[in-house]
């Protein structure tokens, strides 16, 4: 079969062969006819021995190792990207959830001391509310602990926190109910241990799962896969280049086949793993960008909610909580930026807000209060619920089109990753056919 | 052989490193802890270079009608403005605390801030509060933000370089509270003890000066001491027995020691230094509540269930020119 590939050349000088196999097979079209002895110092030798059919048996030998090798590599490399695409998906699911545990509780605190406002008996609404917060918090602590071993100490150190602030904020509304000032300091104080000692917890899981995340988004490189496939391919080539030289057939039938098959494997991971990137590249920049930029406004909302709370339990010494609620507008403005509805919905919490602030500076605390613990329409109250209510809403969506999107291109990946190894195990027999038909020839 | 071993080991190496670097993961770190506050005390109290600490502007008498203040005086300012502006506390249970129930500001200080907004404008709740820290009293009385301070604030000579005030109207001491069937028995058995003070305060110089062998723990204000009381991490808190007694009625296992003041702390309202004229007045307006009887209702009221009959309204001494 492999004089086919030999064109009008069907009939060739076969090599020198070595001493004991100058006699080549009789009545067979595929071996060579006659065995000439040209002068020694001319003959094409194949590397590896001086010997051709030696030669020829460790060179399908090496050959079968490249392709396996090759095979290895590549399914190595893909592997890798799916590990990348499936943890990429793992790390955004958690940097989410940390974004969620930040934003509930930011939340809750806003809550808590805008319950404060209204006396000791608060609003059973209020009260469900931040209980509802605070049990999401510890179930989302759960669930990340579970997720990723590499922040279980700062979770379990967040949890202490959280466990803390909960029990100081009880102990602020116990106080609080009996009418002791008493209550109003350990809110305070829990507010500000959530500032001081949670923030920075939060603050290192995002960072590292921001990380982390951006790791495994990245590196998807499809020069990497192609590569050891063009290496392989050149060595099939040169090879088959060498065969020619001595066979003088140009091309080796299994060398091809098993080139074919290399090539499009190399092809297909090539755009497997360069679509995989660019989808990766997309996603950074699209729903994983804004799923963390809502989460975050989600956060800096309630942050600037409990500032204005606090301002009006300060009583007349609000200037230092003002400027942590123009702080925190700020970082909700630059999240959402361009975003017009959120937009709005913040600028109509800004006039409600303004309006508390005036009363207050106007000395009428009363009407601060009144505006702030307000919960009609065109309330501060109502205006942040809007806010609230959607940001939540596009960051639960653009988290679960982030997940989908890494799903499937990890689908993607295992496909490319099987059909390497498939066309590696025929390659490796095209080869080794190849070579045992020019092997034939010298016995 | 060997060169065909080496190929293979590269390789298998290759995909080795492939795989493991897409496993591991540098743990998320802690944050490094923040460094703790020291407690930060008032400069011990400064030897007293007068004797007169207590005297005031002879009383502005008789006392304008409401709402008919003489032209050209600061009450006539803040008449004009239609409310006083008082600084005052909002956590110090008996003197001046946020009552959660009603949302207002009550106690005894807020008592005779309401009598001078009542002398002013004839309606006590012409008042606008400012609810500020000890330390902030003489900056914001300086930068006229704020009208009169009826916040614990006690009279000394060095405060008069800053500021003026009216009389005596409560006569104060230092104190310690302690957890009931604590050993502590006094300013001599603090040794070792964690106590409390608010920062910056001259509590907490005076707990520095007179017993150097307790380790003071700052807070941000007596409330925050008596957090850090009911949490275990203070032995005792000290303070002004005012402000002890409304801590105390906040916590049935605290008790204040049963002992002389180791400090004499009056109290007087604070006002600019160059509102000399708000002073007298302020002092009319006390002398009217001496004779109708107000001041020991609201002393009744407030301050006698934790801390007895007291000695009543001290005398005033006047002639500060």
């Amino acid at each position: 079969m492999s004089s086919a590939a030999t064109g009008g050349r069907a009939v060739a000088t076969a090599p020198p062969p070595a001493a004991g196999a100058a006699v080549a097979p009789a009545g067979s079209a595929l071996v060579p006819t006659t065995v000439p002895a040209p002068p020694a110092a001319a003959a094409p030798r194949l590397p590896l021995s001086a010997d051709v059919p030696t030669a020829l048996a460790r060179w399908q030998a090496v050959l079968a190792i490249a392709v396996v090798a090759w095979a290895v590599l590549t399914a190595a490399i893909l592997g890798n990207s799916f590990d990348k695409t499936r943890t990429g998906a793992e790390h955004t699911g958690q940097l989410i959830r940390v974004h969620e545990i930040e934003s509930n509780l930011f939340l809750a605190d806003a809550i808590a001391t805008n319950a404060f406002l209204v006396g000791g008996l608060e609003p059973p609404e209020q009260q469900a509310a931040y209980d509802a917060a605070l049990e999401r918090v510890t179930s989302l602590i759960v669930e990340a602990a579970e997720a990723q071993p590499a922040d279980r100490a700062v979770l379990e150190a967040l949890n202490h926190d959280v466990l803390r602030y909960a029990e100081q904020m009880q102990q602020a509304r116990a106080n609080n109910r009996q009418g002791l000032p008493v209550g109003a300091q350990y809110l305070r104080e829990a507010s500000a241990q959530l500032r001081s000692d949670t923030l920075p917890l939060l603050d290192n899981l995002i960072t590292y799962n921001e990380q982390r995340a951006d790791g495994s988004l990245t590196g998807h490189t499809w020069v990497l896969v192609v590569l050891p496939g063009l290496v392989l391919l050149l060595l099939l080539g040169w090879f088959n280049q060498q065969l020619a030289a001595i066979f003088h057939r140009r091309l080796n039938l299994g060398l091809v086949g098993a080139a074919v098959l290399v090539a499009a494997a190399t092809i297909g991971a090539g755009v497997v793993i360069g679509s995989l990137g660019s989808d990766a590249r997309g996603l950074r920049e699209g729903a994983f960008a804004t799923a963390t930029s809502l989460s975050s406004a989600r956060t800096a909302a309630g942050d600037a909610r409990s500032h204005e709370s606090l301002r009006l339990i300060a009583r007349g010494s609000g200037a230092q909580f003002e400027e942590g609620w123009i702080e925190a507008s700020n970082r909700v403005l630059t999240e959402i930026e361009g975003d017009r509805d959120l937009e709005n919905l913040w600028e109509q919490y800004t006039a409600a807000h303004e309006e508390i602030v005036a009363a207050d500076e106007a000395g009428d605390w009363d009407e601060a209060v009144a505006l702030a613990t307000a919960t009609g329409e065109g309330s501060a109250s109502a205006a942040l619920r809007a806010f609230d209510e959607r940001t939540s809403a596009a960051t639960a969506d653009a988290s679960r089109t982030v997940a989908d999107a890494l799903g499937r291109g990890s689908w993607q990946v295992a496909i490319a990753a099987v059909a390497t190894i498939l066309a590696a195990a025929i390659a490796t027999v095209a080869v080794s056919w190849g070579i045992t038909q020019r092997r034939r020839e010298f016995s | 052989m060997s060169g065909r071993r080496i190929r293979l080991t590269a390789v298998l190496g290759s995909a080795a490193l492939l795989l493991t670097t897409a496993c591991g993961y540098e743990a998320t770190p802690l944050p490094e802890p923040a460094e703790t506050p020291t407690p930060t005390a008032a400069s011990p109290a400064a030897p007293q270079e007068c004797s007169n600490a207590t005297q005031s502007y002879d009383p502005l008498s008789p006392l304008p009608e409401p709402g008919q203040m003489p032209e050209g005086s600061t009450m006539a300012a803040i008449q004009e403005r239609g409310r006083l502006i008082v600084g005052t506390s909002a956590d110090t249970f008996l003197l001046a605390s946020r009552n959660p129930q009603s949302g207002e500001v009550e106690g005894f200080d807020i008592d005779m801030a309401k009598a001078v907004a009542r002398a002013i404008f004839g309606d006590e709740d012409r008042i606008q509060l400012r609810i500020i820290t000890a330390a902030e009293r003489i900056p914001l009385l300086e930068a006229g933000e704020v009208d009169i301070v009826v916040r614990a604030f006690s009279m000394t000579c060095a405060r008069w370089d800053q500021v003026a005030f009216s009389q005596e109207y409560y006569h104060s001491g230092q104190k310690i509270l302690v957890r009931q069937g604590s050993d502590i028995t006094g300013l001599s058995s603090l040794a070792g003890h964690k106590v409390c003070a608010p920062n910056g305060t001259s509590s907490l110089a005076n707990l520095v000066a007179l017993a150097p062998d307790a380790e003071p723990v700052g807070a941000a204000n007596h409330t925050g001491c008596l957090v850090l009381f009911q949490r275990g991490e203070v032995d005792a808190i000290t303070g002004d027995d005012t402000v002890l007694a409304g801590l105390a009625a906040q916590d049935p296992y605290a008790v204040v020691l049963d002992e002389e003041p180791f400090t004499e702390e009056p109290y007087g309202i604070g006002v600019a230094k160059e509102n000399t004229d708000l002073a007298a007045f302020i002092n009319g307006v006390l002398e009217q509540l001496r004779e109708s009887g107000e001041w020991n209702a609201s002393y009744q009221r407030w301050l006698a269930p934790y801390l007895g009959d007291g000695t009543g309204q001290p005398a005033p001494v006047y002639g500060r020119s």
